[in-house]
């Protein structure tokens, strides 16, 4: 079937989107097509809105919307101790828990030669340079329980030792190869009062 | 011992068949019918709804009868007493349903449920062919019959193919190091799950050998990527995690430069071997092709009990055309060994391979 030229570019732009297939774009196209205008302006409002706000936190890469994002911006925060993390999306997972006062650092993915991605393409030297005062005594690696995860926790304690930090790992009461994600909060709450030294 | 019986079997829109239904006997069942016909086909149809894998390669969507929407297996039977019902629905995507009494389940989840052993022509190859097809021997038990032993493995070959890329490219040596870290930590796991579970097989396979009425007695070997010399599957036990980890690890240093010059790895579990040892010589070389064969069938006899130590189930035994690669004196031992009181569902061209006592008290359907 040929779509109207406008809708084939809405169709194209959908498919973009992660998890979004022909089907489901072509369903999310209708009911955009059928709803008021207002609809489609409020969603093309936010989509621009969220572009023009947010930005990458400069010291731990989490989302921000001030200069800082609010977990830096807290001086309540213990900044003593680092929490790494694979995706902004983890941290929303382990402050939902409400069992960590500390700091993150959002690494932007893990360790995958076979994707390309090594730690040059990942935020391990900002983490170093966050380290280099002495003021971080500990550093939590919780990245998720995938190979990739685990290898990128053992890298990571490798670089961190010499420099006269502790470093744990989350205790592996996680599902092995789950997304810390999907982890439910009790479990994941549990997780980090018991981590393990790397 | 639980109490396991097939009793219905449908095949719908399933790779050549549209819809089949048969009632499988509760002792011996032969499928008989010329080549093309689908037979099988209806043993992969009950391997891989019960167990998730297949006995030979395959893709999901394979499994689909050409132009069809999806295909579906229904099996029916008796386990415990009770009746169950356990599905497979694979659409022409590959995506896959499995469920069991009405539930839906993970593949990993119908582990031990419906215990099968299947038996095909390429088995027979188990003494003679490449060590991959003795690791993969092991690792289709281990996987069936623990979910835990499954995910060190695909842990294990996850890592060896990061490990690889990585060799392959200018590798940053302190990533490196960390990939071999963790190819060493797993692998290790992996060789002692396999050595134990080479253990527990050997245990039956050597007795089993000898009733086959072989004359050399049979010794099962383990031939790790860190050991020049043969060891024994109790030695590597013996060692455990740490002493495997410390040995791949002192393999990986001298290897080194070599893995780097042709970009794989060259020790860990991926290169281990299984060896079957007659008078002193490995079986691999200077075995006959009888022995070959009584070796594979003593293998089958063992994985058979095995599945019934660990799952407390008396296994389906699937067997694919075997007793034509067998002559009279082993196609006895396999009925004597494997077909005694087991619900086995075996096809043949030729129902002469099967004695008139036999057949008398089997069912035999015509496809
Ligand atoms: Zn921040």
């Amino acid at each position: 079937m040929l779509y109207a030229p406008p809708i084939a570019r809405l169709l194209e732009e959908l498919e973009r989107l992660p998890g979004v297939g022909p089907k489901s774009a072509q369903r999310i196209a209708y009911f955009i097509l059928r709803s008021d205008e207002q609809v489609a302006g409020r969603l093309a409002e936010a989509l621009l809105e969220v572009k023009r706000a947010i930005h990458f936190c400069p010291r731990c890469h989490d989302f921000a919307e001030a200069e800082l994002c609010e977990v830096c911006a807290d001086p309540e925060r213990d900044v003593t101790i680092i929490c790494v993390v694979e995706e902004p999306r983890d941290v929303v997972a382990i402050e939902r828990t409400g069992e960590y006062r500390g700091l993150y650092h959002v690494l932007g993915g893990v360790i995958s030669p076979v994707d390309g991605i090594g730690p040059e393409q990942l935020r391990v030297r900002e983490l170093l340079d966050r380290i280099a005062d002495g003021t971080v005594k500990e550093v939590v690696v919780a990245t998720n329980t995938t190979v990739e995860g685990e290898t990128t926790a053992l890298y990571l304690a490798r670089m961190l030792k010499p420099l006269g930090v502790r470093v744990t790992r989350i205790a592996s009461g996680l599902p092995v190869g789950g997304d810390l994600e999907y982890a439910d909060e009790v479990t994941l709450g549990r997780a980090l009062e018991a981590r393990r030294e790397l | 011992m639980t109490e396991l019986r097939l009793e219905g079997l449908r095949l719908e829109t399933f790779r050549n068949h549209r819809d089949v239904s048969i009632q499988p006997a509760g002792g011996l069942t032969v499928v008989v019918g010329p080549n093309a016909a689908g037979k099988t086909n209806l043993l992969e149809a009950i391997a891989v709804t019960a167990s998730g894998d297949s006995f030979r390669p395959f893709s999901w969507p394979d499994l689909v009868l050409e132009g069809e929407a999806s295909a579906r297996v229904g099996l029916t039977g008796i386990r415990a007493g009770a009746r169950f019902e356990a599905s497979l629905e694979v659409g022409s995507t590959g995506a896959k349903t499995f469920s069991y009494n009405g539930t839906r389940r993970r593949p990993s989840e119908m582990a031990g449920k419906i215990p099968v052993v299947s038996f095909v022509p390429e088995d027979l190859s188990l003494s003679k062919g490449s060590s991959d097809v003795r690791r993969n021997a092991l690792d289709a038990l281990g996987r069936q019959l623990s979910s835990a032993y499954e995910r060190i493995r695909k842990e294990y070959a996850r890592i060896v193919r990061q490990r690889n890329t990585l060799l392959r490219t200018r590798a940053d040596r302190n990533a490196l190091d960390a990939w071999d870290a963790r190819l060493a930590e797993v692998g290790a796991a992996l060789e002692i799950q396999r050595a134990r579970l080479l253990g527990r097989i050997a245990e039956e396979m050597v007795p089993a050998h000898e009733r086959m009425g072989a004359r050399e007695p049979l010794v099962v070997r383990l031939l790790p990527s860190w050991s020049e010399e043969q060891v024994s599957h109790e030695e590597v036990v013996a060692l455990g995690r740490d002493g495997v980890r410390e040995r791949l690890e002192r393999r990986m240093a001298e290897v080194g430069e070599k893995e780097r010059e042709r970009g794989h790895s060259l020790a860990g579990p991926h290169r281990d071997d299984v060896v079957f040892v007659l008078e002193e010589r490995q079986a691999r070389t200077a075995a006959s092709q009888g022995q070959h064969r009584t070796i594979a069938l003593a293998w089958k006899a063992a994985e058979a009990a095995v599945v019934s130590q660990v799952t407390g189930v008396r296994p389906v035994l699937l067997l694919d055309d075997v007793m034509s690669e067998l002559d009279r004196s082993r196609r006895e031992a396999l009925s004597s060994e494997m077909l005694g009181g087991a619900q086995a569902i075996v096809t043949t061209t030729n129902l002469d391979y099967f004695d008139e006592h036999t057949l008398s008290s089997a069912g035999v359907v015509q496809l």
